[in-house]
């Protein structure tokens, strides 16, 4: 009984490092622009496609296939904030003209992909990174360990760019008050801008699990998406620790209720705890650091 | 024939949204899922427990406006960004309910063998008859959301549209106003649902997905935010230009996807070039900005 509760924890933990690292990217490009920016679902997408293509027709190792993936991801980010948004944002469009323009090109993305790469689940296949260590009765795959230490490293990495570098207090000061930054000289768009790139890079590593073990399909964005967004807004809006606190909790207790709800319902179980939470706590459960919600 | 039917059905689909979207300004992503409930609701009232098709369709509105209501409550405590993740919430966790309920809904497999309406005696076994069932029921909810939108409580959802906190400050409250505008929704959407059902006879669970939701949304953005009209001509629209296009003969793995596309450029393109729809009254022609149907326009920012 407790090596099964103890497995569905490391599966948590694994499955909690993937959704930390879509909460990251999003939470970065959420907190600065505040855009729904639903169209990152189709990045992340298009991510594991660069890998699955990179490997599969390339016959190149997972970390050239990584930096491919970096590049696509990279451009996309950008391309969609330099090409969709700001047109519409330049003729002063709410936030929620912005969202449908996202979702516009969510479904232009999707169904690109659908055409270039068919509807059926593509592998990328490297049996290497399957293959499982067991530590008494829990097993675990190389993937598994894999997906947290990257999560960590990008952890650290985003820690040290806001406390190091200029490009990351500017990024700080944008978030706080944009209007206030402006004046004192950071160039605004230049920090959105930044801000998209490196949030659809971030989720790069996150997107290459999900096309190793489930496999690249052009719709498999959708859902870890909301879910990152439910992790975002529970941690606070640009509170990137409150953010991974939440996608581990969440992904925890996702995996852990296999054990006593049908697994059927698993999806379920993140919304219920998002109503919840909107019910118990509107503003987020980790939100009392952050004093930037109110505008 | 057929395909008017459908146009009909998802014109009362997009009026329905469009008490939300357009009048209220709740943009929800859970409106097919409201639109399965209906179906559902339609079709076990009928096929399990032999009751006729009014009593399926009353059945319907009664049990999804009930739903609506439960679900509202705690999700329209939030606006906006956070609303709409709860609305993507609500419709994931909706069309689970309709493919995990095997024992009630029969799971992927979907009920069947749902009858033809009959009404006092009338049978609608034909597509003209049909027809004629499904646009009277257009111009009975075209009707109610025209009333609707007329009726004090009509203003005030406006208000809530444009200035919660002055709704706020006239005493009124701008939380119970939204929730009765969702079970508002939520009733004529089960109208479109329980059509549908009886139009097809057959439901499955993939009827009603999130992209189904996208496209209700894509019908009211299309044909113009807050117009009756729009709501009506912007399936009409949409529906009939891949019936057009299918004489261009793409070969079917290109079709579906390419539809998609089509959807999801115009859904850009409405939003960069005229975001007040198809026929969303435009401000030259208006001269008075505040009076604008649908959202903010972009066009006010270079004329001041």
């Amino acid at each position: 009984m407790l090596t099964l509760l103890i497995q569905f924890l490391v599966n948590g933990i694994a499955a909690g490092s993937v959704l930390a690292l879509n909460s990251m990217g999003f939470s970065l490009i959420y907190g600065t622009c505040r855009q729904f920016h639903i169209a990152h679902a189709g990045i992340f997408v298009c991510a594991g496609y660069a890998i699955y293509a990179t490997v599969t027709y390339l016959h190149l190792p997972l970390p050239a296939a990584l930096l491919v993936a970096v590049i696509v991801a990279a451009a996309l980010g950008l391309g969609v904030s330099v090409l969709i948004y700001e047109p519409v944002l330049r003729l002063g469009a709410r936030q929620l003209i912005v969202f449908i323009c996202s979702l516009g090109t969510l479904t232009v993305i999707e169904n690109v992909l659908r055409i270039v790469f068919g509807n059926d689940p593509l592998f990328v296949n490297l049996p290497a990174l399957k293959s499982t260590l067991k530590v008494g009765e829990v097993t675990f795959s190389v993937l598994q360990m894999g997906i947290v230490v990257m999560a960590l490293l990008f952890w650290a990495g985003i820690y040290l760019f806001f406390q190091k570098t200029r490009a990351g207090h500017h990024m700080i000061a944008t978030t706080n008050n944009p209007k206030l930054a402006e004046i004192t000289g950071v160039n605004v768009s230049g920090v959105y801008r930044l801000a998209y790139m490196i949030g659809s890079v971030v989720m790069v590593p996150a997107a290459a699990y999900t096309a190793i073990d489930y496999g690249a399909v052009a719709h498999g964005g959708m859902l870890i998406f909301l879910f990152s967004a439910v992790a975002v807004i529970m941690g606070g809006i640009g509170n990137i620790k409150g953010a991974i606190i939440a996608s581990y909790a969440l992904s925890i207790i996702q995996n852990v209720s296999i054990w006593k709800i049908p697994s059927e319902w698993e999806n379920g179980v993140v919304f219920f705890a998002f109503l919840l939470m909107i019910i118990l706590k509107p503003r987020g459960i980790f939100s009392a650091q952050q004093g930037t919600l109110e505008e | 024939m057929g395909f008017l039917i459908l146009v009909g059905i998802y014109a009362i689909l997009s009026l329905s949204l469009n008490v939300l979207v357009g009048y209220t300004g709740i943009l929800s992503m859970a409106q097919a899922a409201i639109f399965g409930l209906g179906a559902y609701a339609s079709a076990l009232i009928v096929v399990r427990l032999n009751l006729p098709f009014l009593a399926g369709l009353i059945g319907a509105i009664l049990a999804t406006g009930l739903i609506c209501a439960v679900v509202a409550i705690p999700s329209l405590r939030v606006k906006e960004d956070y609303f709409i993740v709860a609305s993507f919430g609500i419709q994931f966790v909706l069309n689970d309910a309709f493919l995990n309920l095997t024992s009630l809904t029969r799971g992927a497999a979907g009920i069947r063998h749902i009858p033809h309406p009959s009404i006092l005696g009338l049978t609608f076994d034909s597509n003209l008859r049909y027809l004629v069932l499904t646009w009277f029921c257009v111009g009975a909810v075209a009707f109610i959301v025209w009333w609707l939108k007329r009726s004090p409580f009509g203003r005030t959802l406006q208000g809530v549209r444009e200035d919660e906190v002055a709704v706020a400050a006239l005493g009124k409250s701008v939380h119970r106003a939204k929730v009765i505008a969702a079970v508002f929704s939520g009733a004529l959407a089960a109208i479109g649902g329980s059509l549908y059902a009886h139009y097809l006879a057959y439901i499955d669970p993939f009827s009603f997905t999130i992209h189904d939701s996208i496209f209700i949304l894509t019908l009211v953005i299309v044909g113009g935010m807050g117009t009756i009209v729009g709501s009506v001509m912007g399936p009409l629209f949409l529906m009939g230009l891949p019936e057009v296009l299918r004489f261009l003969a793409i070969p079917d793995s290109v079709a579906g996807p390419g539809r998609q596309i089509l959807y999801g450029a115009l859904l850009i393109c409405f939003m960069r070039f005229r975001p007040n729809g198809l026929f969303g009254k435009s401000l030259e022609s208006r001269g008075d900005v505040k009076a604008v149907d649908g959202i903010d326009s972009p066009q006010t920012a270079g004329h001041p």
